[in-house]
């Protein structure tokens, strides 16, 4: 069971996430959510790469033990400068958005229906 | 170098290399960037013709990037591909026809829709990785290139819909749209690593082998097609729908519709490469086929009572997209039985695949006319318009034709492809066939509405001095009302040539597995 | 031949329906060409009609067109109206519903 704990932690992080997104009428609020599902998700990926008594996978002067999975460490990096371009593109748009109404509040919007 | 073998690459290299150069290439002047612009598209647009040629003629073609000739996909020491590899079947070579031709006639009205000083080098930057991800999406054949093909895709759409960045309801309308994608990519990252951690395989082909579907992949299916769904606008997950289609430039609007369906790519290449020999597969095809009826309904009841052209569109949008799901989903749903397959499985999964290119052509169509209107008269209400047939004649036919299109009368194209969608989905179940077709009257009303009150009509006095649109607008919606009359005319021809190799290489597992292995 | 298309249960042929279009309009046209050809300019016979309301009244926005749909319609758009909000909030929560309920049915169906 302690060896799942990495997944449960990722799994609660997805979830609180969630209830930011949904439960929260700040513009920032909701983009501090988008960056703990990002969060939650790499570190998902991460944990699942692991070996037991495992090394970094990096060659130059290696031990002779087992390394633990390169690949999810690809798809990690790669997500973590995807969600770093989204989290800066919303936050720009956070800004340009307070210049015109003057409020970060979601109820203030103007398209409905 | 031989130009067909590095086809599938340079399809998506060449016009990630012309928009990225884009803003140099402003410095040498205004024309010399329009004609760099057109001719990136046209050369893309040339290569996934060659490829088009080559794979209905000689099946599946496949390039691994980085291997030491581009068609060995498995190295020699091991059994399975680890490298990215691009596999091209019949309905990625289609859908990428329909994108790059969309996106080339929406350069060619941007032209003179955009107006100069608006930063318009970087809209066509940004159009033109537009173009570079919708192809990469549908080129590829590895669970996470998807991913960042169509994370490139959200970001560079968003950045499009908040153009006109002056206005604050096109901000609001770029913002939920970003955060619905980033939502939805993060949960498909979450399905990518379940199944990654169960089978330690990213390749579709390879997966599609070994696939064993306990209840962790159940879980990353149900993700993946709430995820696709929600990125191509089924209800109930339309709601950023029509702000975003309504708030974006006209073009890009019309560039937006075929960036959906490539959402809708997605959710069919998982479901019947990955998961059509799941036992319960008639649970996922009824899911399907009834976010394909709700978005079918609810999609034209919310676009009648509409007052803002585009929103108007954009619903209708949201109801053809329940269409195409209503097709493919009946042919899900029978896809174990062979004698219900052959006899009207295919037709419909035909029907829905050839209503995706219809849809593109005339809903593009319909957006540029729009655009037009907005263009010369300023507002987007429809309670403001009125009489501008006697200004705008040429508008007007192309939106008739458009309007005609998208109802399903003869002798446009989108009669061919309800056609064959009602006929099919009538010997699966009566009923859906019925609300259909009166989904189809219900279009004919609205699209009544809009042509009365914003080109019939006595002339307006606050609209005298409106003209015509400027020519490369009326050219391009020229070339879109001729594909619509010529599609309409001549279906046999599209159908069999192009759609049925399509359709059968989404029914058949074994060809895709065995391209790559 | 050329324009066939085959739906499996049947079949459409665009260039038939065309050609046969053609020849009715020929035919509508040579039966009006034996109608009045004569009318007043200036009277009421060049109005357009308005089912009873003066032609000054136009022109009609679009506000109130199909008014007698919207009227008889009017609590279920009230419903449908109060569903799309508008708020980023509630289109996170349909989605979380979404995937709540077809997870739910796929797990009951595969047992």
């Amino acid at each position: 069971m302690i060896s799942q704990f990495p997944l449960l932690a990722a799994l609660i992080l997805v979830i609180i996430g969630f209830f930011a997104i949904t439960l929260k009428k700040n513009l920032i609020k909701i983009v501090m959510g988008i960056s703990i599902i990002g969060s939650g998700v790499n570190l998902f990926l991460i944990s699942l790469g692991y070996k037991s008594a495992g090394v970094a996978p990096i060659f130059t002067n290696a031990p002779k033990l087992e390394m633990v999975l390169p690949i999810p460490q690809a798809l990690t990096l790669t997500n973590i400068v995807i969600d770093l371009a989204l989290v800066a593109f919303m936050l720009s748009l956070v800004i340009l958005l307070y210049k015109h109404y003057g409020s970060l509040d979601i109820r203030n919007r103007r398209l409905k229906g | 170098m031989n130009l067909l073998l590095h086809a599938p690459i340079l399809a998506i290299s060449i016009p990630l290399l012309g928009g990225l150069a884009t803003p140099i290439i402003t410095k040498f002047g205004k024309r010399v960037r329009d004609s760099w612009i057109i001719l990136s598209l046209l050369f893309t647009e040339f290569l996934v013709l060659i490829l088009t040629h080559d794979i209905l003629s000689n099946g599946i073609r496949t390039y691994t990037l980085g291997a030491k000739f581009p068609t060995d996909t498995i190295p020699i020491a091991n059994f399975i591909p680890v490298r990215i590899v691009l596999e091209l079947d019949a309905f990625s070579v289609f859908m990428a026809i329909t994108s790059v031709t969309i996106a080339l006639i929406a350069s060619i009205y941007s032209l003179k829709f955009i107006k100069e000083g608006t930063a318009k080098s970087k809209y066509y930057t940004l159009l033109l990785l537009l173009t570079a991800a919708m192809v990469g999406l549908v080129f590829t054949g590895d669970l996470f290139s998807m991913f960042v093909f169509l994370e490139i895709l959200s970001i560079s759409s968003g950045v499009l819909v908040a153009f006109y960045s002056h206005k604050g309801e096109a901000l609001e309308a770029a913002f939920k749209y970003i955060v619905i994608s980033a939502v939805g990519a993060l949960m498909i990252l979450l399905a990518i690593g379940l199944l990654y951690g169960h089978y330690n395989l990213l390749n579709i082909a390879a997966l599609a082998n070994v696939l064993k579907f306990s209840f962790s992949d159940k879980v990353a299916l149900v993700l993946l097609i709430a995820a696709f769904a929600m990125k191509c606008g089924a209800v109930p997950l339309h709601m950023w729908v029509p702000d975003a289609y309504g708030e974006a430039p006209a073009p890009i609007s019309a560039v937006l519709v075929v960036a959906s369906q490539a959402g809708l790519y997605a959710l069919f290449r998982i479901s019947f490469t990955l998961f059509s020999a799941l036992p319960t597969i008639e649970i996922v095809a009824w899911s399907v086929i009834i976010l394909g009826v709700l978005s079918m309904f609810i999609g034209v009841i919310m676009a009648i009572s509409q007052k803002n052209i585009k929103r108007l569109m954009a619903y209708h949008a949201i109801s053809q997209t329940g269409y195409m799901l209503l097709g493919i989903g009946v042919g899900l749903a029978v896809i174990g039985n062979i004698n219900a397959l052959n006899s009207f499985g295919i037709t419909a999964m035909e029907g829905g695949i050839f209503h995706i290119i219809n849809h593109a052509i005339y809903k593009g169509l319909l957006f540029l006319t729009a655009g037009a209107i907005i263009y010369r008269v300023g507002t987007k209400d429809l309670n403001k318009m009125g009489g501008l047939a006697h200004k705008m004649p040429f508008t007007t036919i192309f939106f008739l034709i458009g309007a005609l299109a998208i109802t399903g009368l003869p002798p446009f194209n989108g009669f061919a492809s309800k056609l064959m969608i009602y006929e099919s989905v009538f010997r699966f179940s009566p009923l859906l066939s019925i609300i259909a077709m009166m989904v189809s009257i219900l279009t004919l009303a609205s699209f009544v509405k809009v042509f009365y009150s914003a080109f019939m009509g006595p002339k307006l006095k606050e609209h005298n001095e409106i003209r015509e649109v400027p020519k490369t607008m009326l050219i391009a919606m020229l070339v879109l009302a001729l594909l619509t009359l010529l599609v309409g005319l001549f279906p046999d021809i599209v159908v069999d040539n192009i759609i049925s190799p399509a359709a059968h290489a989404l029914v058949d597992q074994s060809k895709y597995i065995g391209g790559v292995l | 031949m050329m324009g066939l298309l085959q739906t499996g249960t049947g079949f459409w042929n665009p260039l038939v329906w065309s050609v046969s279009l053609f020849i009715i309009v020929l035919l509508v046209y040579f039966i009006r060409f034996f109608g009045e050809k004569k009318y007043k300019p200036g009277t009421e016979q060049t109005m357009p009609f308005c089912s009873g309301s003066h032609p000054s009244e136009l022109p009609i926005r679009a506000n109130s067109i199909y008014w007698g749909f919207f009227k008889a319609m009017d609590k279920h758009y009230k419903a449908l109206n109060r569903i799309h909000t508008g708020l980023l909030d509630d289109y996170v929560f349909w989605f979380i519903i979404v995937i709540v309920i077809m997870l739910t049915v796929l797990s009951i169906g595969g047992l």
